[in-house]
């Protein structure tokens, strides 16, 4: 009896070891990733490295990272979100339209800055509000009505785009005063580089530093992981898993919402069909999510990691510009990025589900009939 | 010898659904046309005429082929297929490419590459484990990559193929470089027969309609009678039970994602003969509203159970919905908008119907 | 403390109605500080209700609870758990993607207000982990899918004592552990009821039950027979308690009838799981195959009906050498595995019975690419009648119906493929004492006509009764051949060798 115990005391160091760096390395690759990705542009196209490219491509990552950080809030919790990129467009139009219609109701023009500061502040209350009432309704179709988040977000998705081209009446939406617009894209500092810190850059960088704190470092997101890994047990452990979820999706709509909001204003414009034509926002959060290592069926993942993987693509997105491929290159790039790590995930699980059970303390005997056997084939 | 009869005593857990529910799932569908043909026919005195049903048949008909290859896939467990709009298109821009040796091998040609899509989905979903809906988004976007890039964003008209898709093209190049006789070849008859298949009424009735009515029947019988559709239905409910019953999981989810991508190479052909133009949008948000019809038609999320009758009741109410509003005067993006509404109150309805039975849900 | 008459805890009248049944019918039930106190039953009896209403699973119970005199209402798990009711359930709950200490702290980790500190998270987690023993053996930061399966049983139960319960519920705690490692669950059983902490302890197992309780408490159809001191009842008494009705004798003495070799297995072989195993199996035998957990049981089953590849060795049935590795294949050679795990593997519970049951003959009953399941409806009555299956109607939903009825259809599902070899992995787990002694009394039937059956299981008592001969697999290998005068001591012992 006491040998048994001493073996297993000895296997538990062991496999403990030499998953350890593995683990840790696959934990963090989507860092390597992006060292990697800088390091081959730069050396290919010296000029990636300089702020005439650094900087666009920084500006074009805010908003796919707002969105992926509720993208990989929802995931985290264990269910998918494809409504995030509808709710885009609520919120740059809703913003628009709410702030038009308030500047005309407090008198426009003749009201001076405090009408105008405060008609944009109502917009961004109503659009943020609208953004929360779509979370809220998908967070509880699939926490309290227990309806697939799949098929939730699908009937969210057709029934907003259908909103928004109404609202919109499928026009192009404009601010009537564009006075405040600009600020949001100046520059604090004229520096190259530092021209990248903009007031949109630092709500963006504040929101996800408060998102990836709000998820690791307190009791509310460790809870939160705990419910998308085991929904049972964090109930039995008297965690209250659907508010978890429902908060999640609201989360996810918010910043989807705060993503249009601030595109549209940056922009001076709101389409109803941004995205549609071009690269899928859907598409590209998806795939930074994975690649950035959030667990597909929930319980484990990190917003900034998921910004990380925004930017790595965005990089790769840049540097095929550079080697003159279209913006069609970048679609089939995308695609092909997240089909590779989609297959990379799956074929590690599924690897892993092979050797599910394997006994640990056989696999030296089995080393050595392996090798027995081998010795036999070639003999004969 | 003892004689134990505990087994034979009542066990007191429930052994009969409730009949609403039956009744639900099994005819919520109906009840919902028939309520929306009551509508249609205080709004319109015409609406229930020969010719305005057929108008709503014709115009889902497209859909109904998506829809009965993707039921396939949600019978097989798997949530849906979500790269039938780019199979669409690559199907209808590859069916372009090919025609000019003839209408019959550009169909061949898309519909096999339907036939390779659907494999490859089916591989990894099926062999790997990999997350349906995740994994076809990706090929999804692949295959949107693939079709944009080759073509530089263009689109690609079937009468001026030549001239288009010489410089730009992907097959067409290589094929030229083969056999250069190729672009001497004839094209205006040709184009003059893809287009026209769209524009085909035999017996006064567009051909697609037919080949919707076709595409259904063969994949009822499928899905219902062969030992495919009933293997599949074992899978669907449980991939494991399927694979400890004997049954090769692999191969039968590889089958279904198939049936998927054909569906939708033929549905991709004929919208592209309507459209009579090729181009990487041509199938888009068809995908969503598939899974709309299906749900509607009772199809359950969770795998095998359902049938392609559901599934043409969901389609057609889809159909109803889309001209009833019509005729109300509401414009497209607003019946979309109404079209989601209605299709989350009924999935939330169905699940805590079933929920209330303990049952697993949608 | 108020305790007034001394009880850790007092159930008193407390019913649970589910959807047209009474699960729990107005039971009395009382537990006393430092004892160990039994639950037993039949499945679907209501002890695991019961104990569900205690850990605050329900919150439309009726009835008094008091716990340490206190009346106490028990609406949601965290007010179960706030009133010192701690719940190892039998299906684990485990958050893989998580670690050790996550687990063991799930909703309750340590910290400064709404900040979490994992330091202190960490040095917790090994004091949860001494107190079952495991501070040596786990590092607390480990994700919990490196965790082999007994550790996580007690890591759960590390989980459970963090809280420090008064009242510690363990449904079924040893149904997945070897015997060294119950006895490592007992000494720390043993310490805890040191300590004062009321123990409730459901399990089918009667020698467990004899050997750690105090009191028992025995439960049928919803409601309380008795309460007992240990000392007074005999295991058949029990059994007569549990089933409702006096049994003779249990198992039935049979003469084995062997005729010809049906399956030589030669050097069968998967690396990590099985190793060079050989043996042979003749028409109309039982073969019975004992090992502890973890020894390779049904690793050996899963290999030989194909579910698992094979890296070596060959299978020889009927003297003919047939392809491993292929599940339908050996379906149609005659080889059919009945899998431990009824609910994942062994019933789509979404299906009717009639669905499950023809799901292994699928192919049979086609052809042309056609299925006709009409061909089956001969198969099913006669199953049917066979098994006495209830309810009678087919078209019910599995679901529906009741552990031992679903083993029952499990059982048809691989009967009805005619097979030449019946490999049951665990066929009666979880079964009630009646459906056990007619799925006992089928296999031996089965063997009459000439069929061979080979039963893994880990119910000793079971295997001793029913094999002609048992062989004794540990660490991958067969370490004994056990033939004449067979009985639970002598095969423990070969197993534990």
């Amino acid at each position: 009896m006491r040998k048994t115990k001493n073996t297993s005391n000895v296997l538990v160091l062991k496999r403990f070891d030499n998953s350890k760096i593995f683990e840790s390395l696959n934990d963090n690759r989507i860092y390597v990733f992006l060292i990697l990705v800088f390091i081959i542009m730069s050396i290919g196209k010296p000029q990636f490295l300089g702020p005439g490219n650094i900087v666009p491509m920084i500006k074009t990552s805010l908003l796919p990272i707002l969105v992926g950080i509720g993208f990989t809030y929802v995931m985290i919790g264990g269910n998918f979100d494809l409504s995030v990129g509808a709710v885009i467009n609520v919120g740059a139009c809703i913003v628009m339209g709410e702030f038009n219609r308030f500047f005309a109701i407090f008198g426009g023009d003749a009201g001076g800055t405090k009408v105008l500061v405060l008609s944009w502040v109502i917009a961004i209350a109503v659009a943020l509000a609208a953004g929360a009432a779509v979370g809220l309704i998908n967070g509880l179709l699939v926490a309290k009505g227990k309806v697939h988040s799949f098929i939730v977000t699908i009937g969210m998705l057709t029934t907003l785009s259908g909103f928004v081209y109404t609202y919109c009446k499928g026009n192009t939406i404009s601010a009537d005063n564009s006075k405040f617009v600009d600020i949001l894209e100046k520059p604090f500092l004229n520096v190259p580089y530092l021209q990248v810190i903009t007031i949109r850059f630092v709500i963006v960088v504040i929101v996800l530093v408060f998102f990836e704190i709000l998820l690791l470092r307190t009791k509310w997101g460790r809870a939160l992981l705990m419910v998308g890994s085991n929904k049972e047990a964090s109930w039995q452990a008297g965690i209250n898993t659907d508010k978890k979820i429902i908060w999640s999706f609201v989360i996810s709509s918010c910043t989807a919402a705060l993503a249009g909001i601030l595109f549209a204003i940056s922009m001076n414009a709101a389409v109803p069909n941004y995205g549609e034509r071009g690269i899928n926002p859907l598409m590209l959060v998806l795939a930074a999510t994975i690649i950035g290592g959030t667990v597909m069926t929930g319980g484990s993942g990190s917003v900034v990691k998921t910004a990380a993987a925004v930017i790595t693509i965005q990089s790769i997105f840049n540097g095929l510009i550079m080697m003159g491929l279209g913006f069609d290159a970048q679609v089939l790039a995308a695609g092909v990025l997240l089909a590779l790590v989609v297959i990379y995930e799956s074929y590690s699980l599924y690897k892993q589900g092979l050797k599910k059970g394997e006994r640990v303390a056989l696999l030296e005997e089995a080393a050595e009939l392996k090798a027995k056997k081998k010795i036999a084939k070639s003999n004969a | 010898m003892m004689n134990v009869k505990t087994d034979m005593k009542e066990d007191s857990r429930k052994t009969k659904q409730n009949a609403v529910t039956v009744y639900f799932t099994k005819f919520g569908v109906l009840v919902m046309i028939a309520a929306l043909a009551g509508i249609g026919m205080m709004v319109s005195p015409n609406f229930m005429s020969w010719k305005n049903l057929l108008n709503i048949l014709n115009a889902v008909s497209y859909l109904g082929i998506v829809a009965t290859g993707i039921s396939f896939v949600i019978y097989a467990g798997q949530y849906g297929d979500l790269s039938a709009p780019m199979t669409m298109a690559m199907s209808g821009v590859i069916c372009v490419e090919f025609m000019r040796y003839g209408l019959i091998y550009g169909i061949i040609a898309a519909v096999l590459t339907g036939v390779i899509i659907g494999l490859i989905n089916g591989f990894l979903v099926g062999k790997l484990k990999t997350n349906a809906i995740i994994w076809t988004l990706a090929m999804n976007f692949i295959l949107e990559g693939l079709v944009r890039w080759s073509y530089k964003g263009t689109q690609i008209y079937p009468d001026m193929a030549n001239a288009k898709t010489y410089t730009t093209g992907f097959f067409l190049p290589l094929m030229a470089k083969l056999d250069p006789n190729i672009l001497k070849l004839d094209l205006k008859s040709k184009a003059a027969a893809f287009n026209g298949l769209a524009a085909t009424y035999p017996l006064g009735l567009p051909l697609v309609l037919f080949v919707m009515f076709a595409v259904m029947i063969i994949g009822f019988i499928v899905m219902s009678k062969t030992t495919f559709g009933n293997q599949l239905k074992v899978v669907g409910s449980s991939y494991n039970v399927g694979k400890m019953s004997g049954i090769n999981c692999t191969k039968t989810i590889m089958l279904a994602f198939v049936a998927s991508s054909v569906c939708a190479s033929i549905a991709g052909i004929f919208l592209t003969s309507l459209n009579q133009v090729g181009a990487f949008y041509i199938g888009q948000g068809y995908d969503f509203i598939a899974v709309t019809a299906i749900i509607l038609g009772g199809m359950s999320l969770a795998g095998g159970r359902g049938s392609i009758v559901g599934v043409f009741g969901g389609v057609f109410t889809l159909g109803l919905i889309s001209n009833i509003l019509t005729l109300f005067g509401i414009g497209t993006f607003t019946q979309k908008m109404i079209t989601g509404v209605i299709f989350i109150i009924v999935v939330a309805v169905n699940a805590s119907s079933l929920r209330k039975l303990g049952r697993d849900y949608a | 403390m108020d305790t007034k008459n001394g009880l850790a805890l007092e159930m008193k009248q407390v019913s649970k109605r589910f959807p047209g049944t009474l699960a729990v019918d107005s039971v009395d039930f009382e537990v006393r500080p430092g004892e160990v106190h039994a639950l037993m039953g039949e499945n679907g009896a209501g002890k695991s209700t019961l104990m569900k209403i205690l850990a605050g699973s329900f919150n439309d119970y009726s009835g008094e609870i008091y716990i340490e005199g206190k009346a106490v209402g028990l609406h949601s798990p965290s007010i179960a758990k706030l009133e010192g009711v701690g719940m190892v359930y039998q299906e684990l709950s485990i958050a893989y993607n998580r670690s050790v200490q996550e687990n063991i702290f799930a909703g309750a980790i340590p910290g400064k207000g709404k900040f979490v500190d994992m330091k202190q998270l960490r040095e917790e987690a090994v004091k949860a982990l001494a107190r079952v023993k495991l501070d040596k053996k786990v590092d607390p930061t480990m994700p919990m899918k490196n965790i082999s399966q007994h550790e996580s049983q007690l890591i759960e139960m590390a989980k459970v004592l963090k809280d420090n319960p008064k009242i510690l519920v363990m449904d079924e705690p040893t149904s997945a552990l070897s015997s060294a490692e119950v006895s490592m669950l007992f000494e720390i059983i043993a310490d805890l009821k040191k300590q004062g902490m009321a123990i409730v302890y459901i399990s089918h197992h009667l020698q467990e039950v004899f050997k750690i309780a105090d009191r028992v408490t025995v439960m049928r159809d919803g409601k309380k027979i008795t309460t007992c001191d240990i000392c007074d009842v005999t295991k058949e008494k029990l059994v007569e308690m549990m089933v409702g009705q006096k049994i003779a004798d249990f198992y039935k003495e049979r003469v084995a009838n062997t005729k010809g070799k049906i399956l030589e297995v030669r050097n069968l072989t998967h690396y990590g799981f099985i190793h060079e195993v050989s043996f042979d199996l003749y028409k109309g035998e039982i073969l019975g195959v004992v090992g502890l957990a973890g020894a390779g049981r049904t690793e050996l089953g899963r290999c030989l009906a194909g579910a698992d590849k094979v890296d070596d060795g060959e299978i020889i049935l009927d003297g003919e050498k047939i392809k491993t590795g292929n599940m339908s294949k050996m379906l149609n050679k005659g080889i059919a595995y009945l899998t431990e795990d009824r609910k994942q593997e062994g019933l789509a519970l979404r299906l009717s019975n009639r669905e499950n049951i023809l799901s292994s003959i699928i192919t049979r009953l086609s052809r042309f690419g056609f299925y006709f399941p009409r061909k089956g409806n001969k198969i099913i009555t006669e199953l049917y009648k066979k098994l006495t299956i209830y309810p009678h109607d087919p078209n019910i939903g599995t679901s529906n119906l009741s552990g031992g009825n679903q083993q029952k259809i499990l059982l048809a599902k691989w009967l009805s493929t005619k097979p030449k070899v019946l490999i049951l992995d665990e066929p009666t787990r979880g079964v009630d004492v009646g459906a056990k002694k007619l799925i006992h009394e089928t296999i031996v039937k089965l063997a009459e006509e000439g069929v061979a059956v080979l039963v893994l299981s880990s119910d000793l008592p079971e295997l001793v009764t029913l094999s002609d001969r048992i062989i004794v697999i540990k660490q991958g290998r067969i370490i004994a051949e056990l033939k004449d005068e067979l009985d639970e001591n002598k095969v423990l012992l070969a197993a534990n060798g």
